[in-house]
């Protein structure tokens, strides 16, 4: 084949951070708050002629940024020469690419997980082998699949979109055809739609836990556990991000139709008190339109401290702001539930923030898409330049309310002031509808603030502490000990258990 | 930046328009030449522009020997251009010997002083524009044009025909008188991708009766087929090109891929294989494929044996040729044929019993089942 593309390019620096350039986006739409001098976002010039739908984005230990994209090509990008060269192509519509050496990368197409191998080593994939197919395929539009995350034993996880009422299926479809499943906004007429699978190395394949709508990316974390994101729509009252768990049931009700003994049981005419009894909380929700719309993939800091404080947390795509969130975690009563902000908010971002990976260098990379949906089509990179931004750095509940962290000292005056912390506490409604109201709302009073000597802990005492609560926090007049304001005073913290 | 970025974006789509661009200028200009009264009057009027990137916006222009015509240039660039017709073939020439001029280079436009030189612009600032007029030569050729401003000559040129035969120029995207980047656009600007469309090539996407795991692919000699890799069969073949992806790469994928020509062979019968009974009907496990001189070979499971399936072009099209080799055969198999009219199929092995071809085990190890249109 000659259809080697050599094309370079020079990247654009679209965001020079500076004092005005700030001054000037604070008079930007709401979603597009100053994140201060810390972060710059770069866009990579792509080749003439690719549609830069980003589907996936990895790094090859060589150090070149690998990308797939929705027209099938798969290809390799070199940092140094700004050099595009294709490795791949003719896939379906890939969605996710994890690179295991330089000549070997798995793909999840919507058809299969594929692994392609570059066997005489000239450059280009030559074999493209399945790894598993075992799920089916209505060809409905909206049945993505996505993954893999591959776990210690080399086990890998996968996981499949539900399809659309907003279309139907094909008359050849693969994989047994349920009747029952193709009821539902979102439904489930084949297996395992809606379903996380893990997939052993030599293709058998587990359905592994089920619930889930739009599971648009996952995670693993050092010690094995998986994380994946849904979206905000029927049976979603708002977007989430869940622990996944073995044979754990996750809300959205159709997929329940391939479950073990539910083969006389219509999932959607289950009462929702049973249903959700049966179902397993997120660890964390992003609240509905003004923060997230549609979360992507989660992605953990394991920089080591390349891409500023936050190690060990983790990054979440947004498709419709200009926006990465943060989320961090911790466990209570053996629950993983925990807080979530802004990240980065505008400084020359796009939407469309679909797929992460962090590069040798510790730059966070992020592929664009937009397929049909609101989006933006490109390749931009953030890059830290080593000044600390003032942040909450975490939060954590304690008995009484909960403890902040920041990235810098504070101003002990300001921060020992309880009414500078205002606390609003909301929930969203599980039912079959399409998205949820807020219920509950109620301001919660903050009762002490406690600084400590280091100053850079917070301890706040609320009024009211109640599990099954979104805490919406807001900070106004905090300031580091040098002045700094808050780049984003705004965390939301999703009580699951109480202390 | 936000607003450069997106347009961007819809510039790498709108590669069509170039080429509109250029079919235009030329048809105008032959279809009003024949108004031509006389040498002095001006038989049509060019527009050309210098744009990013180090090119002309149009790279090849048709003339009739002896026309008048006159080109005005436009520099839309951020660079200096010019814009130099020389003699056929003398390109470089005329590009070396503007580049040895030094320091007076600037002061007379990069234009050297040769015979070959026939017209020239003086050097345009950005934004600024020139106009020459361009005797065309009573003798047929290809006369390049250039810019000769150091550096830029090695790639932004183009070439004017000076032909009675318009209608015979070679497709743009193979024409060697153009830059290689422009033809490699052109030919992209088709393709959907960041590289041009060759043959064989292979895309999985939604296809028409199939299951939604088909494989296009496009094979030399303008013959496709698609291969469904849910059932681990092909399911037709068509003659005539490849296919339309356009509805299905648009919005969020709802529509199908077309069929680009004429499907003559159908598959009837489903998964063609039985094994040890002629009525038992193996479950494929589709297994992927490898690249064979761009080939898929395909692989699937039936049962303990291993299926290799190699699909290339026949030697007289329409058709195609299938190579089989199977692993692990142990009893006798049978491939079932399907049925198609207007289409005769020969088998280099095995033996025919009505609608099938029965293998022993040994033949099964290798064979090839040739389809080819009898239309």
């Amino acid at each position: 084949m000659s259809l080697v593309s050599r094309i370079s390019s020079k990247a654009i620096p679209i965001a020079v951070v500076l004092l005005g350039v700030l001054l000037s986006s604070a008079c930007q739409q709401e979603d597009m708050e100053p994140e201060g001098p810390a972060y710059s976002v770069e866009t990579i010039k792509t080749p003439e002629g690719l549609s830069v739908e980003s589907g996936g984005l990895d790094f090859l230990p060589n150090g070149r940024m690998i990308a797939c994209f929705r027209r099938g090509e798969v290809m390799t990008y070199n940092p140094e020469t700004e050099e595009w060269d294709l490795f791949a192509y003719g896939l379906q519509d890939p969605l996710w690419i994890k690179a295991v050496s330089d000549h070997e990368v798995y793909v999840m197409q919507r058809a299969e997980l594929t692994r392609v191998t570059d066997t005489d080593k000239d450059g280009k994939g030559d074999l493209y082998e399945t790894v598993t197919d075992d799920f089916g395929m209505s060809g409905n539009y909206a049945e993505f699949a996505y993954g893999p995350e591959i776990d210690e034993e080399g086990d890998f996880f996968i996981s499949l979109n539900t399809a659309s009422a907003m279309a139907d299926v094909y008359n050849i479809m693969r994989g047994e055809f349920s009747p029952i499943g193709r009821k539902g906004r979102m439904y489930s007429a084949v297996p395992y739609r809606g379903w996380v699978l893990k997939v052993k190395p030599d293709g058998t394949t587990i359905p592994w836990a089920s619930g889930l709508r739009s599971p648009n990316g996952l995670e693993l974390d050092d010690e094995g556990n998986l994380f994946i994101t849904d979206n905000q729509g029927d049976w979603l009252g708002t977007s989430k991000l869940y622990h996944i768990r073995k044979n754990h049931f996750y809300g959205h009700a159709p997929s329940l139709v391939w479950e073990e003994g539910f083969e006389n049981i219509e999932p959607l005419e289950l009462p929702v008190p049973v249903l959700d009894k049966m179902r397993t909380e997120a660890a964390v929700q992003f609240p509905h339109g003004f923060f997230v719309n549609s979360p992507t993939q989660p992605l953990i800091d394991r920089t080591g401290g390349k891409f500023g404080p936050f190690t060990g947390q983790m990054f979440v795509g947004e498709m419709n702001h200009k926006r990465i969130v943060r989320v961090i975690l911790e466990k209570v009563q053996g629950v993983f539930q925990g807080a979530t902000t802004s990240f980065i908010d505008s400084t020359g971002l796009n939407i469309g923030n679909n797929r992460l990976s962090f590069s040798p260098e510790g730059e966070l990379w992020v592929g664009q898409t937009d397929h049909g949906w609101p989006g933006d089509q490109g390749i931009q990179k953030i890059t830290w330049n080593g000044s600390v931004p003032m942040e909450v750095l975490n939060m954590s509940l304690t008995e009484t309310g909960f403890e902040l962290t920041f990235t810098k000292p504070v101003n002990p005056e300001l921060a020992s002031q309880p009414e500078n912390y205002n606390f609003e506490r909301y929930y969203y409604k599980y039912h079959q509808a399409y998205g949820s109201d807020r219920y509950g709302i109620k301001d919660i009073k903050v009762t002490g603030a406690e600084v400590s000597d280091d100053r850079k802990k917070v301890t706040l005492q609320l009024e009211e502490l109640d599990s099954d609560f979104i805490y919406d926090m807001r900070i106004e007049n905090l300031e580091s000990e040098s002045g700094d304001t808050l780049v984003h005073n705004r965390v939301y913290y999703t009580i699951n258990r109480l202390r | 930046m936000q607003k450069q970025q997106c347009s961007n974006n819809l510039y790498r789509y709108r590669y069509f328009p170039f080429l509109v661009c250029f079919l235009i200028s030329f048809s105008v200009f032959w279809s009003t030449d024949s108004l031509a009264q006389s040498n002095t009057a001006m038989d049509r009027t060019i527009e050309i522009k210098a744009i990013s990137g180090l090119k002309y916006d149009k790279v090849r222009l048709a003339a009739e020997p002896g026309s008048t015509i006159r080109i005005n240039l436009e520099n839309d660039d951020e660079m200096i251009h010019n814009l130099l017709i020389v003699k056929p073939s003398t390109r470089m020439d005329v590009v070396k010997q503007a580049e040895s001029m030094g320091e007076e280079g600037a002061e007379n436009n990069y234009v050297p002083n040769s015979s070959d030189v026939l017209v020239s612009t003086p050097l345009l600032n950005p934004g600024e524009e020139a106009s020459i007029i361009f005797e065309v030569p009573q003798e047929e050729g290809i006369y390049p044009y250039v810019c000769t401003y150091p550096a830029h000559g090695i790639v932004m040129y183009g070439a004017i025909y000076v032909t009675n035969s318009p209608d015979e120029l070679p497709p743009i995207e193979e024409d060697p008188n153009i830059p290689e980047q422009v033809r490699d656009e052109m030919a992209a600007s088709d393709s959907m991708h960041p590289y041009p469309l060759e043959m064989p090539t292979l895309t999985r996407l939604f296809m028409p009766e199939s299951s939604p795991a088909a494989i296009a692919v496009g094979m030399e000699k303008d013959q496709s087929y698609n291969w469904d890799a849910g059932y681990s069969f092909l399911r037709y073949a068509w003659d005539g090109g490849y296919i339309d992806a356009s509805d299905q790469w648009n919005d969020k994928a709802q529509e199908v891929a077309k069929v680009v020509g004429d499907i003559y062979y159908r598959n009837t019968t489903g998964f063609p294989f039985r094994i040890s009974n002629p009525d038992s009907i193996p479950e494929p496990d589709f297994q992927g494929y490898r690249m064979v001189d761009g080939y898929p070979q395909f692989k699937y499971k039936m049962g303990d044996i291993t299926v290799h399936e190699l699909i290339l072009p026949a030697e007289v099209t329409p058709g195609f040729q299938i190579n089989y080799m199977l692993e692990n055969v142990q009893e006798p198999i049978w491939y079932m044929l399907s049925d198609n009219d207007n289409v005769s199929i020969d088998f280099s092995e095995g033996e025919r019993e009505g609608n099938r071809i029965k293998l022993t085990p040994e033949e099964a190890k290798e064979f090839t089942i040739s389809i080819v249109s009898e239309e």
